[in-house]
């Protein structure tokens, strides 16, 4: 659990924190899982393993994690002059608001309440501080900021999800709507990084072209 | 033996017949928008048939060639169709999701 937590409030920091200095790029693929995870863990039993997380507690975190990322969306949607960080902030609110929906709307009719553990507090708590400090930032630096943090955040809930969340769901609708929202996570990082690269190669994603 | 051809000749013009009025049939196709992926990637049709396109993520999505066709939002157990009208091959994806590509083949 105590991984768990580091992992979840790292995510939720990274996912706001000022961070500007990374400019690499990186490969979605091979950066699911973060360093330190345990996603390579044994595959999923029937039954929760031991200290794994009940089920209350990820639906607790499944809407943590989805509400971090809304209120960065929502903050640079506010902020960026960016038009393609605007159209990627505004993807994330979209997105993540549609997985909280239905994350909300299987506890209901599975009758699972979300209860707060160390994990999602972690996350509410982290998400919020690094939100005031990216309020701090404005423009490139913000854009930049943003986007980077995306990046580190997707990663990081993507390795929770394969490591923690899904193999110790045991209702099998939560653990497939968890399975079934994971793909929706690769495809954020994945625009993330294209994001990111535009930035970090035209010094502006604005003129950059979806194409479609 | 002419008598043979004689007698096939008409049973093989409607047979062509019926094959041709078959072939201009509108069929209906089906694509699945599903774990942020169309399936099928690559699909064939022809002129006049319609394909119908159903979102089973969570998450909307769109269907789009640029110029060509696009069916705007698409929410969660929605369908969008669309009557393939001239030949060609079209490179299509969702506006939202810059990972999501597919092609229509219309032939």
């Amino acid at each position: 659990m105590r991984t768990l937590v580091a992992v979840l409030s790292i995510a939720a920091l990274m996912a706001l924190a000022p961070a500007c200095k990374k400019t690499a790029k990186e490969s979605p693929a091979a950066t699911a899982a973060p360093e330190g995870s345990a996603a390579t863990q044994a595959p999923p039993a029937p039954a929760a393993p031991s200290g794994a997380l009940t089920d209350p507690q990820i639906a607790a975190i499944v809407v943590s994690a989805n509400q971090v990322d809304i209120d960065a969306g929502e903050l640079a949607i506010k902020k960026t002059k960016n038009e393609e960080v605007k159209k990627f902030a505004q993807r994330m609110v979209t997105d993540h608001t549609a997985v909280n929906k239905a994350a909300v709307e299987l506890v209901t009719k599975l009758r699972v309440t979300p209860e707060d553990s160390d994990a999602s507090r972690g996350l509410a708590s982290g998400g919020a501080e690094a939100r005031a400090r990216l309020e701090k930032l404005e423009g490139d630096a913000f854009d930049r900021a943003y986007v980077d943090n995306e990046v580190a955040y997707h990663k990081a809930v993507i390795g929770v999800l394969d490591s923690q969340l899904i193999p110790s769901a045991t209702n099998p609708e939560l653990k497939s709507t968890l399975v079934a929202v994971k793909p929706a996570f690769d495809a954020h990082l994945q625009h993330a990084v294209q994001v990111q690269e535009a930035l970090s190669g035209s010094g502006s994603a604005g003129h950059a072209q979806h194409g479609m | 033996m002419c008598f043979v051809m004689r007698m096939l000749a008409p049973a093989c013009l409607l047979a062509v017949m019926a094959c041709g009025s078959k072939a201009h049939e509108p069929r209906t196709h089906r694509v699945a928008i599903r774990a942020m992926q169309f399936e099928p990637a690559s699909l064939d049709v022809a002129p006049g048939d319609v394909v119908v396109w159903t979102n089973e993520d969570i998450v909307p999505h769109t269907v789009t060639a640029a110029g060509e066709f696009d069916s705007q939002s698409v929410a969660n157990k929605q369908e969008w169709r669309y009557t393939a009208a001239k030949a060609g091959e079209y490179a299509y994806g969702c506006t939202f999701h810059p990972t999501m590509k597919a092609t229509l083949i219309v032939r």
